[in-house]
C-alpha cells in the first residue's frame, strides 16, 4: 500500500485513545526469580494431580466430544453447576440449584463479573483495610470509589463498617461490600460469628449487595470456618465466589459465583466472552466425580497446616523481636506487624538481597497505609525451605533495624 | 432460599428484606441495555414448536465430524504428561507464550508482515477478545462505526459497553468507504469520539462478503488520518474454498491501527474458547493492563500448543475446506433447485453462511414462522442489524457449517415449502 499510515499511529496516540483509567492501573504481580518465593500466594507445585485431570479430560472427551468442543454457554456446564449447587446446599442447608450457579474463570473472574454487572463508574464500594489487592485493581478498573473499612485480627471492624453506611456520600451510591469472611488474603483474618450476623443486617439495612470472596475455599486448617456470610444472609443480597484454584490447581481457571437465580441471570447478562471451555468443566466434573477430590483436600490440609506451623515456629524463632503475627486457622498467608520504626518497603528490599522475595503491606490498602506490615505465603515452600527463607528474613529485618538505630 | 435448619435472627429478618426487592434495580445501566438481548438471538417469537424435527441452520459451529477429538485427547495428555507442572499453573495476563509464538509464525508466514508473541494476547475466543479491547480502550458514549448487517454478538458487546453504534451498508466489496468518512465527519462535528471501525472482513457473518483491497486500502486511509482504530473481527480467514482472501488489514497498515481478533472456535472447535488479540505490542500491553481475571486457562493453551506443534493445524484445515466447500455448494443448488424463485443469493467464497434475499414481498418474519411449521429453523436478518430494521430487502441467513449434507438437502425443499406456504400468506 502507498502512503503507509504508520505516521498516524505512535504511542501517544494510542495513550490519547486509551480509556481513561487504565492509566491509573499497575501491572498485576508475577512470580518472584528470588531462590526463595514468601510473594506469590499459589499452591504447592508437587502435589498438582496431573496425572488423575489427564484421565479426566481423556474420559470428557471421549463420552461426548461434541458437547466437550462445543459453545456452553454463558453460565457454563450445568452439571457442574449442579455439582457446585449441591456442595454449597449440603454446607449451608439452603435450597440451591444449577440456577444459583455461574461458573467463571476463577474467583478473581468472578468479582471483575459482579463489578460489571452493579457497578458504573462514580459508584462506591466498601473494601476492607487490607484487602485482595486484585478486587481493589479491579473495582478501580470500573471507576468505583472505594471505600476502607478497617481490619484488625478478627477481620473487619463493624463499627467502621456501620458509620461507613451511615455516611455514604449522596452523590456516591454505595453498591457492594466486598469482603473475604475466611483466611483473608493478605490478613489471614477469619471474621467471628458475630460479626458475620452484624455484617448480614447491616448490608441489608443499607440495601447494599454483599461480594463474600471465599477465594481459600476448602483450605481449612483448623477445622470448618463458621457459618459463611451467605447462610447467615440466607442466601439473599449476597453473591459468594469460590474457586477450584487451591483445592485442584490454579492453571485450571474455573471458578464461580453464587446467588439466588436473579442474581445469576443478571451476571450472565455481563458476560460478553461466550461462556468458559465446556471440555474444562467436563474434566473438572469428571474429577471431582473420580473420587480424588476429597482425600486430595484432606493432603493439601495436613501439607499447608505443616508449612504454616513451620514457618509460624521459625518466625518465632528468628525474626521474633521484630514481627508479630496471629495464626491464621487456614488460607496461605501470615501477616507480620513490623516492630515500631521498620517501615515494609525497607524490610522487602533487604529481604531482596538475601534472596527471599515477600510482599510490603501498602500494595493492599486502597488508601495509604500498611507500612508496617509484610505478607508472607507458606503455602508454596515446604518446611525446610521456609525455614531457611525465614533466617534469611531475619537477617534482612535485623539489617534493617541497625541502620534505624 | 428456605434453610432447612432453624435460621438464626437475622437471617430471618435479612430474608424477609431482601426478598421484597427488585434484585434488577441494582444493577448498572449497561445491564438494562442488554438485558432484551442474548448473543444468539435469532429474532425468534418465542420457544420453537416445530411439528416434526427441526434441522437448524442457526449458529457458526463446525461441523462435528471433524472434530479432532483423538488428536485433541493425545495433545492433552502430552501436554500433562511433561515434567514442569506449567499447564496447571497460572499462566500469566497474556497466555502462553510458545502458542503466541506458534500464532506469530502463522501470521507471519500467512500475512506477509512479521510478526512475534509480543503482537498477541490470548483471550475467551474472539468474544473475549472484543470484550478485552473494549474493556482497555472504549469508553461509554465513544462511536463505534459497524457494518449494516453485522455479527450480533458483538453490537450486544458494544451495547454492553454503553457504545454508540453508527452503522454502514456494505456492497459486494464489503463496508462502503465513503459512508465511513461521512459517519467518522457527523460525529466528530458534534464533539463525539469515534474509537472503532468494526468490520469482519473476511467471509462476513453474515453475508459471507469479503472486502476488496481497494476497499481496505481506502479503509486505514480514512481511519489513520482520523486517528480512529480498525478493528478487524477475523474469525473465517482461514475457511477459504479456493484462494485466500485479499492481504489482511493488519498486515496492509504495517500493523499500525488495526486490532485484529481470531479464534480456535470455527478452525478447531467452539467448546476451547481459545481466542487472541493481535495488534502492536503497545496496544497489547494495554489490554493485558485491564485484564482482571488472572488470564486463561494454561491447560488449554497447553494443549494448543502441543496440537499445533507438528503441524497438523494445516491439515485440518485443508480437511475444513474441502468439507465447507463442499456444503456450501450443496445448499446452493439445492436452494437452486427448489427455492429459486423465492430467493436470491450470491455463493460465498469462504467461511459458514448464505445470506438470502427474499422475493416477491415474502418478509423474513413470515418466512421464519412458516419455518418453523415445515421444520427448519434459521435467523431472521433484523438480527444483525444494531437497529433491528431490515435493509436492503428481508433477509434470513442460513450457517450451513454445522449441519448434514443430507440434512442441507433436506431443508433447501423445506424452505421452500415455508416460503410457497408464507407467499400464500399462510
Amino acid at each position: 500500500m502507498t502512503g503507509s499510515p504508520d505516521s498516524a499511529w505512535s504511542a501517544e496516540d494510542i495513550e490519547r485513545l486509551l480509556a481513561p483509567i487504565v492509566r491509573e492501573l499497575p501491572q498485576p504481580t508475577s512470580l518472584s526469580p528470588l531462590p526463595f518465593d514468601l510473594n506469590a500466594g499459589v499452591p504447592d507445585r508437587a502435589t498438582l494431580p496431573a496425572e488423575e485431570l489427564a484421565q479426566a479430560a481423556r474420559r470428557a472427551l471421549t463420552v461426548d466430544p461434541a458437547g466437550a468442543l462445543t459453545y456452553g454457554g454463558s453460565l457454563g456446564y450445568e452439571p457442574l453447576r449442579a455439582w457446585i449447587a449441591d456442595q454449597q446446599a449440603l454446607e449451608t442447608g439452603l435450597t440451591l440449584d444449577a440456577t444459583n450457579v455461574t461458573l467463571t474463570a476463577g474467583s478473581a473472574h468472578a468479582i471483575n463479573n459482579i463489578a460489571a454487572t452493579f457497578i458504573a463508574p462514580g459508584d462506591a464500594v466498601i473494601v476492607g483495610a487490607p484487602s485482595y489487592p486484585g478486587a481493589i485493581r479491579t473495582f478501580r478498573a470500573r471507576g468505583a470509589q472505594l471505600i476502607e473499612v478497617p481490619q484488625d485480627d478478627d477481620g473487619l471492624q463493624m463499627d467502621a463498617l456501620a458509620a461507613a453506611l451511615e455516611q455514604q456520600p449522596a452523590d456516591a451510591p454505595l453498591k457492594l461490600i466486598y469482603v473475604t469472611a475466611n483466611y483473608d488474603n493478605p490478613s489471614g483474618s477469619t471474621l467471628p460469628l458475630e460479626r458475620r450476623s452484624e455484617l448480614v443486617r447491616l448490608a441489608c439495612e443499607h440495601h447494599v449487595l454483599v461480594v463474600e470472596d471465599d477465594a481459600y475455599t476448602g483450605i481449612d486448617l483448623e477445622g470448618p470456618p463458621p457459618t459463611s456470610l451467605f447462610e447467615v444472609a440466607g442466601g439473599e443480597g449476597i453473591m459468594r465466589c469460590g474457586t477450584f484454584s487451591k483445592t485442584i490447581a490454579t492453571g485450571l481457571r474455573v471458578g464461580w459465583t453464587v446467588a439466588s437465580s436473579p442474581l445469576i441471570e443478571l451476571l450472565g447478562f455481563m458476560r460478553f466472552d461466550n461462556g468458559a471451555s465446556p471440555l474444562l468443566h467436563r474434566t473438572v466434573l469428571e474429577y471431582l466425580e473420580s473420587g480424588a477430590h476429597a482425600p486430595q483436600i484432606e493432603r493439601l490440609r495436613a501439607l499447608y497446616r505443616e508449612r504454616r506451623d513451620a514457618s509460624a515456629a521459625a518466625l518465632h524463632e528468628f525474626c521474633e523481636p521484630y514481627v508479630t503475627f496471629r495464626l491464621p486457622s487456614g488460607g496461605f498467608f501470615h501477616w507480620l506487624t513490623l516492630r515500631e520504626g521498620l517501615d515494609a518497603h525497607d524490610v522487602a528490599a533487604a529481604a531482596t538481597e538475601q534472596g527471599v522475595a515477600v510482599t510490603p503491606g501498602p500494595g493492599y490498602y486502597a488508601t495509604p497505609g500498611g507500612h508496617d506490615r509484610i505478607r508472607l505465603v507458606y503455602s508454596a515452600l515446604p518446611p525446610e525451605e521456609l525455614t531457611e527463607a525465614i533466617k534469611r528474613f531475619a537477617l534482612a529485618l535485623e539489617s534493617v533495624a541497625s541502620r534505624a538505630n | 432460599m428456605t434453610n432447612g435448619r432453624s435460621s438464626s435472627d437475622v437471617t430471618k429478618e435479612v430474608t424477609g428484606l431482601w426478598s421484597g426487592r427488585d434484585i434488577a434495580s441494582f444493577a448498572n445501566e449497561s445491564v438494562k441495555a442488554i438485558s432484551a438481548g442474548t448473543a444468539t438471538d435469532w429474532g425468534l417469537a418465542s420457544a420453537i414448536e416445530s411439528p416434526i424435527l427441526p434441522i437448524t441452520l442457526g449458529g457458526g459451529i463446525p461441523d462435528p465430524g471433524t472434530l479432532p477429538r483423538d488428536e485433541l485427547r493425545d495433545a492433552n495428555a502430552r501436554a500433562l504428561a511433561v515434567a514442569d507442572d506449567a499447564p496447571l499453573r497460572y499462566g500469566g495476563a497474556m497466555g502462553l507464550e510458545r502458542l503466541r509464538a506458534q500464532l506469530a509464525k502463522r501470521y507471519t508466514r500467512d500475512r506477509g508482515l512479521p510478526v512475534d508473541a509480543s503482537h498477541f494476547i490470548l483471550e475467551n475466543g474472539s468474544a473475549g477478545a472484543i470484550d478485552a479491547v473494549c474493556a482497555a480502550l472504549l469508553n461509554a458514549r465513544d462511536v463505534i462505526i459497524v457494518e449494516a448487517p453485522t455479527f450480533s454478538g458483538t453490537l450486544r458487546t458494544f451495547r454492553g459497553k454503553g457504545a454508540e453504534i453508527v452503522s454502514v451498508d456494505m456492497d459486494d466489496d464489503g463496508m462502503i468507504t465513503e459512508q465511513v468518512e461521512q459517519a467518522i465527519e457527523t460525529a466528530e462535528a458534534v464533539g463525539k469520539r469515534v474509537k472503532f471501525i468494526y468490520t469482519i472482513s473476511n467471509f462476513h457473518n453474515p453475508t459471507g462478503i469479503t472486502m476488496s483491497l481497494q476497499r481496505r486500502e481506502e479503509l486505514l486511509r480514512i481511519a489513520s488520518q482520523h486517528s480512529v482504530f480498525v478493528l478487524d473481527d477475523d474469525a473465517y480467514g482461514e475457511i477459504h474454498y479456493d484462494e485466500p482472501p485479499p492481504t489482511a488489514l493488519s498486515a496492509l497498515s504495517g500493523g499500525y491501527g488495526v486490532i485484529t481478533v481470531g479464534t480456535f472456535s470455527k478452525v478447531i472447535a467452539t467448546g476451547l474458547r481459545v481466542g487472541w488479540v493481535h495488534a502492536r505490542p503497545e496496544v497489547i500491553e494495554v489490554v493485558a493492563r485491564m485484564r482482571m481475571d488472572m488470564g486463561n486457562s494454561a491447560l488449554l493453551h497447553n494443549m494448543l500448543a502441543e496440537y499445533l506443534d507438528d503441524g497438523r493445524l494445516d491439515d485440518h484445515l485443508d480437511q475444513m475446506r474441502a468439507v465447507y466447500a463442499e456444503k456450501m455448494d450443496t445448499l446452493s443448488s439445492a436452494l437452486t433447485e427448489f427455492a429459486e424463485p423465492y430467493l436470491t443469493f450470491t455463493r460465498p467464497k469462504g467461511g459458514f453462511f448464505l445470506w438470502l434475499t427474499l422475493q416477491d414481498g415474502l418478509t423474513a418474519a413470515a418466512v421464519q414462522r412458516a419455518g418453523i411449521q415445515e421444520g427448519v429453523v434459521f435467523p431472521v436478518g433484523r438480527a444483525f442489524f444494531h437497529d433491528r430494521e431490515d435493509r436492503g430487502g428481508e433477509h434470513i441467513r442460513l450457517a450451513y457449517s454445522w449441519t448434514s449434507m443430507d440434512d442441507l438437502r433436506e431443508s433447501a425443499e423445506r424452505l421452500a415449502r415455508a416460503c410457497a406456504r408464507a407467499a400464500e400468506g399462510e
